[in-house]
Formats: C-alpha cells, sequence, structure tokens
C-alpha cells in the first residue's frame, strides 16, 4: 500500500483504544479492505475514501470496545456471584455434615434398650468378681 | 435514504449477507451494496467493529485465511448467529409490519 492508504491507517491506528492485538487486528483488516478495493479496480485513494473518516473508523471501534467491557464486566459479576453461591452451599453443607456427626442429643455409653449396648455392658468383666 | 435510518439494523444486514457462505469484509460490503440496489452505501470501515461486535457475542467465526496471495478474514455465521438471524428477522418484520399499519391507516 502507498502513502494514502497508510497515513489513513496512522490517523486510524493514532485514535483507536483497547489491547494492542485487537488495534493490530483492525488496522490489518482495513489494509486487505484496500488491497481488495484496489483489485476490483478503485484507485487506492477511493479506497481509502469509502472506508469513511478515521474518526468515524474510530467511533465504531470504540462502541464495539464499550459493548466488550461491559460484556466482560457481566461475565466477572457472573464469577463472583456463583463463587459466593459455591462458598455458600460448601459451608452450609460442612455445617450439615458437622450436624449429623454430632447429634444435638448424645446417646449414653450404656442404653439398656438397645442390644448392642447392653451386650458390651454385659461383656464389661466384673470387678470384684470371684 | 438517509444512511442513519437503518443504521440500528446493520447487524441484521451483516447476518443475513453470512447466510449460507462465508465472506471476507469487502466480499460482504459488495453483497449489501448489490442485494440493496445500492440503498446500503456505509462508511465501509464501520463494518469491521460491527462485525467483530458479532464475533464478540458469539454468532460469528471469523479466521484469516490466504487466498489470491492475500491475507484475509474471512467470517462465517455460528449455530447462534443462524438462530439470532431468525429471531432478528422476525423483529424486524414485526417493525415493517407495524409501521406499514400506521402509514396506511386512515381515520374514518
Amino acid at each position: 500500500m502507498s502513502g494514502a492508504g497508510e497515513r489513513y491507517l496512522g490517523e486510524v491506528e493514532a485514535l483507536l483504544g483497547g489491547p494492542r492485538r485487537e488495534r493490530r487486528r483492525l488496522l490489518d483488516e482495513l489494509r486487505a479492505h484496500v488491497a481488495d478495493a484496489v483489485a476490483a479496480g478503485s484507485s487506492e485513494a477511493e479506497a481509502v475514501q469509502r472506508l469513511g473518516s478515521p474518526g468515524a473508523v474510530a467511533a465504531a471501534w470504540q462502541s464495539r470496545c464499550a459493548g466488550e467491557a461491559a460484556r466482560a464486566r457481566r461475565r466477572i459479576g457472573a464469577c463472583v456471584l456463583g463463587l459466593a453461591l459455591a462458598s455458600g452451599l460448601a459451608v452450609a453443607g460442612h455445617a450439615d455434615a458437622g450436624h449429623r456427626q454430632r447429634p444435638a442429643h448424645p446417646r449414653p455409653c450404656v442404653d439398656s434398650t438397645q442390644g448392642a449396648g447392653h451386650a458390651r455392658c454385659a461383656a464389661q468383666p466384673q470387678l470384684g468378681g470371684r | 435514504m438517509p444512511r442513519d435510518a437503518f443504521s440500528g439494523h446493520l447487524e441484521l444486514l451483516l447476518l443475513a449477507a453470512l447466510r449460507g457462505r462465508p465472506m471476507h469484509g469487502y466480499a460482504i460490503i459488495e453483497h449489501v451494496r448489490l442485494a440493496s440496489n445500492g440503498q446500503f452505501d456505509y462508511a465501509e470501515g464501520t463494518i469491521y467493529p460491527a462485525l467483530r461486535r458479532l464475533e464478540d457475542e458469539g454468532l460469528l467465526r471469523s479466521s484469516w485465511v490466504e487466498q489470491d496471495g492475500r491475507r484475509r478474514r474471512v467470517y462465517e455465521l455460528s449455530r447462534s448467529g443462524e438462530q439470532a438471524l431468525l429471531g432478528r428477522r422476525r423483529e424486524w418484520e414485526r417493525v415493517v409490519s407495524g409501521v406499514s399499519a400506521v402509514l396506511e391507516h386512515r381515520p374514518a
């Protein structure tokens, strides 16, 4: 691409925000677009003119970046909410498990109504026996 | 037709242009211009941020492809894009129908 095209791309680049890689991609696409227009019979100056003013392209780009930033904020919000819910569920699950392991009314060591407890007690050595 | 009148529908036109076949930016713009008989003549550089926005939303996919010794970014509709096109088309038809009804309404 000759002077007019490169000058135009330089003006657009100066107005763009956002990550370098993203800006580079837009500039590469604009460059390819001019090459296609020239291959189709336009002059480079005409192709550049049809792209619109650098300000118009940059404004459309900024609008896209704003949309992307809003989406990123929503994603982060959803992640934070998800983490909070997961933490809450984990804490609740842990507390519930603790309740099940430690009953509110512990069974007495010796329970004459239960055979096993009675048997255990019965199996205990009788001190002071024979 | 004023350019701004349909600027909100640029995304619909881009999705429709990509229905059925992948295209690069210049081909998309030519398609829209020819299919609309020159009614839609956008500042061509503004198409790329719009394509990118649609890609951000998961409605398009794109990749660099080498054709005729030149690299071009080729876009295609994703499955979500096909569904979005159907939905937006229905929405557009409702708008057209509503506007037409108002335009044709004559008070008794």
